[in-house]
């Protein structure tokens, strides 16, 4: 079933076209991923997804519009707030409105995540990949419809990415819930997402994640790694 | 004497938790510009209607959110940096304050440096009703101003409007600004603000144990500024006030520091 549809999706930024004429569908209960060289819209789309920023499109739900909730590619860490990791990663499910099942309850995440030793802790005294898995805690354990995450992998050690993983795969099969992640990781995407965006400004590929890497190989230039020709 | 201890207990219970989203929220000076901002409107309301509290009460809310309005506004036309906007305008409505009192010959001294001993039965209402009423609104919007102030990301993807609880947060301070002003002077509003809740930060483990540990170094440093100020009958009780609860501040954090290094 057909989650949420963009047609024609355009987006400027002070004079400068950062989106032109995106043309997608998310399916629910898939895992979406969004590759594409740095600087080339991927965080601006999921702001747009958000309702952060005007476009000159409307983005149709299938039935209500979905409930959309984000994990920023950096989410800063509030200097000197005493907050436990339990505390932090609870401040998720203090929205207002939200009347769906959340991804996971608090107890469920913490286990999942392997966030048990280390709740009671300060949000201050943990390294950066405990930190990283309390963000991607925080946003599981809220009610949405469609869960953006902007490089949740990030700091994440190769055991931590394979339950983030297999986490995301279990709850689109079991809860229903429907991922859209931005990576740079081909490995994992190609274990855990069903399809994959290749996205610089406009929509280079879409399709499965192993015939979107292969385009992505090609299209690399061997010598400089760049990606302005993709422009 | 025991006028002023019960007079700053009732302060301290309220301005302390304000000052604990200023700090997050990482508006501290700001606190400190709209507090001097209020002085306008209370001037204006002294004028009009003399020393009655509600007037007062109101005239400072509106000053005080007019200031901000005016602040943000000026900031984003003419295009200056807000910490410039800040500051000519909160100068603007604290001198016109200053001025338009100094023309009806008021005591000002009492207005910029406290005066706790002689607090009327009036004010000492005031402060008794608005320390329940700011505990009352914080427990109502717990979550949504902590949420604005921990992490205004979040609170705007979980349907929070940012500006609808910096609202909430100036108009409380602003009214705040009333009882304030009586102990410590208008321009010594940081030693409730700010001073306590940034002397609680290193011991708090939780957001509700930061709050109430903000009122315990409040009324720490109030009490023992009373005792300082009642040395001398001709000492103010804003400056004894806010140098007692520096002298907190700088033993909590020294303490703190002692501890870690040790550890």
């Amino acid at each position: 079933m057909e989650l949420l549809k963009a047609s024609n999706l355009n987006f400027s930024r002070e004079g400068r076209l950062i989106l032109e004429n995106l043309n997608f569908s998310i399916q629910s209960q898939e895992i979406l991923g969004l590759a594409g060289p740095n600087g080339g819209g991927k965080s601006t789309l999921f702001e747009l997804l958000m309702g952060w920023h005007e476009h000159k499109c409307e983005l149709v739900g299938a039935g209500k519009a979905p409930e959309v909730t984000l994990l920023q590619q950096n989410v800063i860490k509030p200097r000197s707030i005493p907050l436990t990791v339990e505390t932090f990663i609870e401040m998720g499910t203090w929205g207002v409105n939200r009347q769906s099942d959340p991804a996971m309850s608090l107890q469920d995440v913490l286990q999942a995540l392997r966030l048990e030793a280390i709740r009671t802790k300060s949000i201050h005294e943990v390294s950066g990949g405990q930190w990283r898995l309390a963000c991607i805690a925080r946003v599981l354990v809220q009610s949405a419809d469609l869960y953006l995450l902007d490089e949740p992998l990030n700091h994440l050690d190769l055991a931590s990415e394979e339950y983030v993983g297999h986490l995301l795969k279990d709850l689109t099969a079991q809860k229903q819930k429907t991922f859209f992640v931005i990576s740079h990781d081909w490995h994992a995407m190609e274990h855990f997402f069903d399809r994959v965006i290749l996205l610089n400004r406009r929509i280079l590929a879409d399709g499965p994640v192993r015939e979107v890497g292969q385009i992505y190989s090609n299209w690399r230039d061997p010598a400089s790694h760049s990606w302005m020709h993709l422009s | 004497m025991l006028t002023a201890l019960e007079a700053s207990f009732w302060v301290s219970r309220f301005a302390a938790p304000l000052g604990c989203f200023l700090i997050f929220r990482k508006l501290s000076f700001f606190g400190d510009a709209l507090g001097h901002s209020t002085m306008a409107g209370i001037a204006v309301a002294y004028l009009v209607f003399g020393s009655s509290i509600l007037p007062l009460s109101i005239g400072a809310a509106v000053s005080g959110i007019l200031a901000a309005f005016i602040f943000q506004g000026a900031s984003k036309v003419f295009q200056i940096s807000s910490d410039i906007a800040l500051t000519v305008t909160y100068s603007t409505f604290f001198a016109l304050g200053l001025y338009l009192l100094s023309q009806e010959h008021v005591h000002l001294d009492n207005y910029l440096m406290g005066d706790l001993w002689n607090i009327n039965p009036e004010m000492l209402w005031f402060v008794r009703i608005w320390a329940f009423v700011v505990w009352f609104v914080l427990g109502l919007r717990w979550k949504a101003l902590w949420l604005n102030a921990a992490d205004p990301d979040l609170a705007r993807s979980l349907g929070y409007s940012r500006s609808l609880q910096d609202f909430l947060v100036i108009s409380l301070v602003a009214i705040s600004v009333v009882g304030m002003i009586q102990a410590v002077g208008v321009v010594l509003l940081t030693a409730y603000l700010v001073i306590p809740a940034a002397a609680a930060l290193p011991w708090a483990r939780s957001l509700k144990s930061l709050m109430v540990l903000s009122v315990a170094f409040a009324l720490a440093g109030s009490f023992m500024g009373i005792l300082l100020a009642a040395l001398e009958p001709a000492w103010h009780s804003g400056p004894c006030l806010a140098l007692t609860s520096a002298i907190l501040f700088a033993a909590s954090h020294g303490l703190r520091w002692i501890l870690r290094s040790a550890s």
